[in-house]
């Protein structure tokens, strides 16, 4: 008979126990397998949105039936809180609640890495900043892009020039908005705010078409457009109005970022007139500075002979802060600096036909948490290689000292 | 029970073998009918011998001509041997990849005869027009003639569809235009050296010969000439003399021809990698875009005299004693000693004096084995100059030895005798045993050489694409095995050796039989990484080896206990136990390791961890599933069976990892997509009846080992002891 338990123990014992442990675990990796499938169709980013964000409570998973193109509706709880749940369970369980002595030192020692490595997951999706830059030969630039986060921008214009700071609405203002609703983002150092509705994640501008039920603004709409399955690739848009400090409201305009493929980095911006000042508004994809300037010298693109298999891409670079020092990017080999890390992620396939300088495309990140992973890894090696090993020795030892005892 | 099981199981065993067997034979034989091609001459042994190791640039990278036949072979007619009959009532001559490849280069009369295309579906040649077969056949060249055209036309369409759009037919249309192509570009490398150019008469000039045929490396060499006449036409306004228009629309013509078949010639400038084609070799002489021109003639002229001499007549007994002078390992006639000059000069003169129809072949074989000697040599010499050439025998010899078709041979062998050792009791199994470690060893040293060998070759760790992972497995696989059964010294894990050997072996010619590539090939830019290759990819791969081994000793004890074939041995149910566990935990530490070192590798080369691309995922669940078992097992949620039935099912997640995730079409692990879903799910069913299997039996088990009630006493029966 086990003596009974107060119901702070039995909590404790549920979230620290080998039970939960195992449900959570089974539940993630169905979890990852069912994701696995449906982002074939879904696409990457709103697969990941689905199963993992945060936002995301429960899960209605699309299982593919075999021999049919059904689905069938597998509801679970969201992997964002499965993993929570689980690095509570770990740390509770594996590091405080488990028995503590030299045999288990390697399973405390994995333990802590897996979870050092779950915390350089959660650093980087909070601080993690991702965008492109793209250069020609010759060409110089100290800011990336972001790859998939839309911003607004606003901006004072003097005589045509921009003056003064660019004020932004980014990630944090916009994350959530839909296309049924509306939100106020606000701007405390300007004379208004905006008004944003129908926002879509993808969408273009097209001349107005009767019948279409969106609204038309100066002849123009916008058409939504189903989501690209890289994520990369959507282009988001909304209406948008002025909310000026009297709480009378402007026109509607359009504001919306232009299509990958166009090649714009936007569209003409908005004029906005507050308080005898001319503003320029304009949504674009994030811009993300960097502490230096980065120079293409020369953008290498080799192919293995007589094929179209891809050798090597290597640029070389000009890191310029204050001075400028020579750097090669490639393939498995990124420069690292300042707290942004530069890979090489594509290239123009060789000369020009036109003749003109070939380009290079970085990946630029900055993460804290760059090299944690790395660091954990060292961690979990050693803590299971040293826990495996004694099982290893006990049991041939075990093993061994059988015969003779019977 | 025990008896009937046993015997059971012995059947289901020898069946498996059969199957298996005959899967193998299927491979290694060609397909049963024999095609007549009236007058074929089956290529000599010396001859192939010389070509094997004819240097030539394919996929990249340098590669002896007979791995370039091989998996041109592999891929048009998706066999690695042909059989032809020269006439009806003749014997079957077995056409292996260098010849095939040989008739196709220099006799592509016969070449055009042989059935050299596999056809899936018969809906495809219908779709071009032409008369088709069996559902599946295959076809010769002369016969898809007719729909060449429409072929095209119709590939042309389908390649500007969106991928995922087409269906299987289209994808096959697209497939066969596509070997059609490389066929076509195959025939016409030495048409060109072989016909010669048509000399238009000049008018004007008497004697203008209308049939009369130049050499293209003889018009190479008036390259300047053609082209100031060109310069001067066109500075003087006057059209281009209709002779020299004639000439240069045939050498464009032969030139694009023989464009793209065979980059055979390395170039002069040390500093440039790309080998050159004779039609590149004609084009650039013609245009004046070399520095080499002598070169450059010097080459086509070799290929002309080579192409040739299987259809001429030795002019001299003097050039025929020449060739058989150098064929006897001589620099040339001058350099023989007087007796053998003058009985070679003597033997020459008596065959072309005796020249009819029985010593044509004779005298045709002996000079283009002297010229394709003589081309092999300056090739070599220059690719050595070069440091091209120096795995290149290696490979040829790689190839020629077949190594796993040797260590099928010894998997086989070793699981006839697991068939029987299992079968047996006593001295006989241990014998048997003995036999099984024998081949098992023997099939293993059969799959590690070639390993090492290809690594040689490639320059390169042993695993860079599906391919390696497959035979890196077995090796893994069966060493794993071994390790298990020096530990428990039951000859449950010996036995599975070859078995799992056997499995492996044929699944990695089935792949290379389906895939038709060559998987030596060197790697795209983001793979060229020895580091990464040698930690992550080999840990991941060991990882696979692990939990599919953790898997079969699963279904070993879910089979011995729910067949009662174990005798309710507990120590050595616990002894299957404790192997499964050890592979479980070993499985773990490989693919957790694996897994962390391919996030640090994604770090360095796309600036993420982690992007859940489907292979992460794939390694990621395997490391969920092995987690999850040791903790439901250390919290006793599973037992020795539960224990059993999850490591099986690691077979699955394991499969689905390895190579469900290829055939998704997504991610950024885009170096191993394959086609092929059906035989995985086949496997997935396979896990799935072991699971069922087990999980009845453990039930059955349960519900009898329960305690039974005591049956109520009868009214009318009186207590015994009253």
């Amino acid at each position: 008979m086990s003596k009974s338990k107060s119901p702070a123990q039995r909590i404790w014992r549920f979230l620290s126990g080998l039970g939960l442990a195992t449900v959570l675990l089974i539940l993630l990796g169905v979890q990852t397998w069912l994701a696995t499938l449906e982002m074939v169709e879904a696409g990457l980013l709103d697969t990941l949105q689905k199963y993992f964000h945060w936002t995301s409570w429960y899960v209605l998973a699309e299982l593919p039936l075999p021999f049919s193109d059904g689905h069938l509706i597998v509801p679970m709880p969201g992997g964002y809180w499965v993993c929570a749940l689980l690095l509570l369970n770990m740390t509770l369980g594996g590091l405080i609640r488990i028995r503590k002595g030299w045999k288990t030192a390697g399973v405390m020692l994995a333990h802590f890495g897996i979870i050092f490595m779950v915390a350089a997951g959660g650093v980087a999706q909070l601080f993690e900043k991702r965008g492109v830059m793209f250069l020609f030969e010759g060409e110089q630039a100290d800011y990336a892009v972001s790859l998939t986060d839309p911003t607004i921008e606003v901006v004072e214009v003097k005589d045509g020039a921009a003056v003064g700071e660019v004020h932004v609405a980014g990630e944090r203002e916009l994350h959530g908005i839909g296309r049924n609703s509306s939100r106020i983002i606000r701007f405390p150092d300007l004379p208004f705010d905006l008004e944003l509705s129908g926002w879509a994640k993808n969408v273009v501008v097209v001349p107005e078409q009767k019948g279409s039920g969106n609204p038309s603004i100066d002849g123009w709409t916008l058409r939504e457009l189903p989501l690209e399955t890289e994520g990369e690739l959507n282009a988001a848009g909304c209406y948008a109005r002025v909310v000026r400090e009297d709480g009378e409201t402007g026109m509607p305009f359009i504001l919306a970022v232009p299509p990958a493929r166009s090649g714009l980095e936007s569209f003409a911006p908005y004029s906005v007139e507050a308080d005898g000042r001319t503003f320029a508004v304009r949504m674009v994809k994030e811009t993300i500075p960097v502490p230096y300037a980065v120079k293409l010298d020369d953008a290498i693109a080799e192919y293995y002979p007589n094929s179209a298999r891809p050798k090597s891409f290597m640029s070389k670079i000009e890191r310029v802060e204050g001075e400028s020092v020579p750097v090669e990017i490639r393939m498995n080999e990124p420069m690292r600096r300042g707290g942004f890390t530069f890979f090489q992620r594509t290239m123009s396939s060789g000369p020009q036909p036109s003749g003109g300088p070939e380009f290079s495309g970085f990946e630029v990140v900055s993460n804290p948490a760059d090299k944690w992973p790395e660091w954990s890894l060292y961690v979990v090696t050693a803590g299971l290689g040293i826990h495996f090993l004694m099982m290893l020795f006990t049991s041939g030892r075990r093993m061994n000292r059988k015969p003779q005892a019977s | 029970m025990n008896r009937i099981a046993r015997w059971i199981l012995f059947a289901v065993g020898l069946i498996l073998f059969g199957l298996t067997l005959s899967v193998v034979v299927r491979d290694a034989r060609p397909p049963v009918d024999a095609r007549v091609i009236e007058g074929y001459v089956p290529w000599d042994e010396e001859t192939l011998r010389i070509a094997e190791s004819i240097p030539v640039q394919d996929g990249g990278r340098i590669k002896p001509l007979t791995t370039y036949a091989g998996f041109t072979m592999l891929r048009l007619y998706g066999a690695r041997s042909m059989k032809v009959k020269p006439g009806e009532d003749a014997e079957t001559v077995k056409l292996k990849p260098l010849a095939w490849m040989m008739d196709a280069l220099f006799r592509p009369r016969l070449s055009v005869k042989q059935p050299s295309f596999r056809i899936e579906d018969s809906a495809v040649v219908d779709a071009i027009g032409v008369a088709a077969r069996d559902r599946r056949d295959r076809y010769s060249y002369e016969e898809l003639e007719p729909g060449i055209d429409r072929l095209m036309k119709l590939a042309g369409g389908y390649a500007e569809m969106d991928k995922k759009e087409r269906s299987p037919l289209e994808n096959q249309i697209l497939t066969l235009a596509e070997n059609v192509r490389s066929y076509e570009q195959l025939i016409g490398v030495f048409g060109m050296a072989r016909n010669g150019l048509k000399m238009m008469s000049v008018e004007g000039l008497p004697d203008s010969a209308p049939t009369r045929r130049a050499n293209a490396s003889a018009a190479m060499a008036t390259a300047p000439v053609i082209r100031r006449v060109l310069a001067e036409s066109e500075q003087q306004n006057q059209p281009i003399p209709p002779h020299v228009q004639d000439l240069l629309q045939q050498i464009l013509h032969g030139a694009n021809a023989s464009k793209f078949g065979l980059f055979l010639f390395p170039p002069k400038s040390a500093k440039d990698d790309h080998w050159l084609s004779p039609g590149e070799r004609v084009m650039n002489a013609m245009s004046m875009q070399t520095r080499d021109l002598e070169g450059s003639i010097e080459d086509i002229a070799a290929i002309e005299r080579l192409s040739r001499t299987l259809y001429e007549t030795p002019e001299s007994g003097e050039a025929l004693a020449a060739r058989m002078a150098v064929s006897l390992g001589h620099e040339d006639l001058a350099a023989t000693p007087d007796e053998l000059r003058t009985a070679l000069v003597g033997k020459a003169g008596e065959l072309l004096a005796e020249e009819g129809e029985d010593e044509l072949p004779y005298l045709r074989r002996l000079a283009f084995q002297h010229e394709l000697e003589s081309l092999r040599t300056d090739l070599v010499e220059r690719a050595t100059e070069r440091g091209q050439y120096a795995t290149i025998e290696l490979e040829a010899d790689y190839y020629r030895k077949n190594w796993f078709l040797h260590a099928l041979v010894w998997f086989l062998m070793g699981t006839v005798f697991t068939i029987a050792m299992w079968m047996v009791r006593g001295r006989g199994q241990r014998y048997l045993s003995w036999a099984v470690w024998a081949t098992s060893l023997a099939g293993l040293t059969y799959t590690v050489i070639p390993i090492v060998k290809r690594c040689i070759i490639m320059q390169r760790p042993p695993v860079g694409n599906l391919y390696d992972t497959i035979i890196f497995i077995t090796a893994a696989a069966v060493i794993f095995g071994a390790i298990v059964e020096l530990f428990s010294r039951r000859r449950l894990a010996l036995g599975l050796l070859p078995i799992a050997g056997t499995i492996l072996i044929t699944l990695a010619r089935l792949f290379e039989v389906g895939d038709g590539s060559d998987h030596m090939d060197p790697l795209v830019a983001v793979l060229r990484s020895n580091y990464w290759l040698t930690t992550h990819v080999i840990t991941i791969t060991l990882g696979y080896a692990g939990g599919l081994v953790a898997a079969l000793l699963g279904m070993v004890y879910v089979l011995l206990r729910g067949l009662r074939l174990d005798g309710g041995d507990p120590g050595l149910r616990r002894s299957l136990t404790r192997s499964v566990y050890g592979m479980v935990c070993l499985t773990l530490f490989l693919s957790l390791v694996g897994t962390v070192l391919g996030g640090i590798w994604a770090n360095d080369s796309w600036g993420r961890f982690w992007g859940w691309d489907p292979k992460e995922n794939g390694a990621l669940m395997i490391v969920l599933t092995t987690l999850a078992i040791l903790h439901a097992r250390l919290g006793g949620f599973i037992r020795e069976w539960g224990l059993h039935l999850a490591s099986i099912f690691l077979a699955a997640v394991v499969t689905f990892s390895w190579w469900h995730v290829n055939l998704l079409g997504t991610g950024l692990h885009n170096y191993g997509f394959t086609e092929g879903g059906g035989y995985i799910n086949l496997l997935y069913l396979l896990v799935f009846f072991f699971i069922g299997f087990g999980f009845v039996a453990m039930i059955v088990e349960k519900a009898q080992a329960a305690p039974k009630p005591e049956p109520a006493p009868a009214r009318d029966q009186e207590p015994s002891g009253a």
